[in-house]
């Protein structure tokens, strides 16, 4: 009796689990059949089908566009309003350590020593200062540059889709007016819609190699960067020497030598 | 017995799963973005200039120091470059406008 039940349980739950996908797929079919039958019929729901979604998706698009606007100009005004904060307070730092060497001249000399010290340092500074700041601007340019182009290539790709779209509607339109068969008609306006999406997913594909450009530029500005901070060094290296050769006589030669066995300034 | 135990306790892993998948894409969202860079780096560039001493090995030191807030800052807008693909999504939604087998 109890093997009996469990037959009928099995017997029971395999009868719904055909019931369940039975009726979807039969009524698919079905639809499927009615939908190449009444193809001609439905011209209408193009609109909400089709036309509107990619309204849709074009305003997401400028959103999302718009959005990055902002946080690029965000970021920008953040960083630059940091750079600003940093930069000054180091150089009320600096102001600090100018006049704590200017205390320790006992003589004319000593003073001009510290003079120039600082006169070098400044020109070294401003310099510096004007390679990042031309670097940066540059590389913003290139940022703004790579935006607008893939901004171009993107809208060249929806309205070349849209397009293909429109064309694939019209011919739609004109074989059932020329009185082709529907299904036929049908087929022919399937093919043409996932054509126009293939070509739409190709472009698609080489836009993104277009974010590709932007390595060079990084890579140009990064070797500017790192010239300017390698002269900057320079420069502070040789100031040093020059103060020292005044105030430390013979100490600037054995600084040149322990700074090439470090491999730093 | 066994299933009063084993379908609460798989509802819990699901939720799990689904809260640790959650943070991941959130994390790496984030990420992408360059929403947490920003902050690290001005956490660096933070660090506290040496005071002065009257040594100049020190003054040069501190100097030298200063030329990182320069660096750091272009280190900072080449995260920018990852906002050039943020509408890398919006602009593949358009492969799903309509469903052309449904005509």
């Amino acid at each position: 009796m109890k093997q009996h039940s469990k037959y009928v349980a099995t017997l029971i739950a395999l009868i719904l689990a055909v019931n369940l996908f039975m009726p979807v797929s039969s009524l698919a079919q079905g639809a499927s059949n009615d939908t190449q039958r009444n193809f001609c019929n439905r011209f209408s729901e193009w609109n909400t089908k089709i036309d509107r979604p990619i309204a849709d998706r074009e305003a997401k698009l400028e959103a999302r566009r718009a959005d990055r606007l902002e946080k690029l100009t965000e970021k920008r005004k953040d960083r630059d309003e940091k750079i600003a904060e940093n930069r000054e307070r180091w150089s009320e730092n600096r102001d600090e350590h100018f006049a704590k060497l200017n205390e320790r001249a006992q003589n004319d000399e000593q003073r001009q020593a510290v003079a120039d010290f600082v006169a070098a340092v400044k020109v070294a500074i401003a310099t510096r200062k004007a390679a990042i700041n031309a670097a940066i601007q540059a590389f913003r340019q290139g940022i703004d540059k790579a935006i607008a182009d893939r901004k171009t290539a993107v809208d060249d790709a929806v309205q070349s889709f849209k397009d293909a779209v429109s064309a694939a509607e019209a011919k739609a339109k004109a074989d059932c007016d020329a009185g082709i068969d529907s299904a036929t008609a049908r087929q022919n306006f399937v093919n043409s819609l996932k054509a126009a999406k293939e070509q739409f997913k190709a472009d698609r594909q080489e836009i993104e190699k277009l974010k590709d450009a932007i390595k060079p530029l990084i890579d140009t500005r990064k070797a500017a960067i790192d010239k300017a901070i390698q002269d900057f060094k320079t420069a502070i290296k040789k100031a040093k020497a020059d103060f020292k050769a005044v105030f430390e006589p013979g100490s600037e030669d054995k600084d040149e030598n322990d700074d090439d066995d470090n491999g730093s300034s | 017995m066994n299933k009063k135990i084993s379908t609460p306790l798989g509802i819990l892993i699901l939720a799990l799963v689904f809260l640790l998948a959650s943070y991941i894409i959130f994390y790496m969202k984030a990420s992408y973005l360059g929403d947490g860079g920003a902050d690290m780096s001005f956490q660096k560039q933070s660090v506290t200039p040496p005071a002065a001493t009257g040594d100049i090995d020190g003054a040069v030191d501190a100097i030298l120091q200063e030329s990182l807030v320069d660096e750091e800052a272009f280190d900072m807008e080449v995260l920018d470059a990852g906002l050039i693909g943020l509408d890398s999504q919006e602009i593949s939604d358009f492969d799903q406008s309509f469903n052309e087998t449904t005509f």
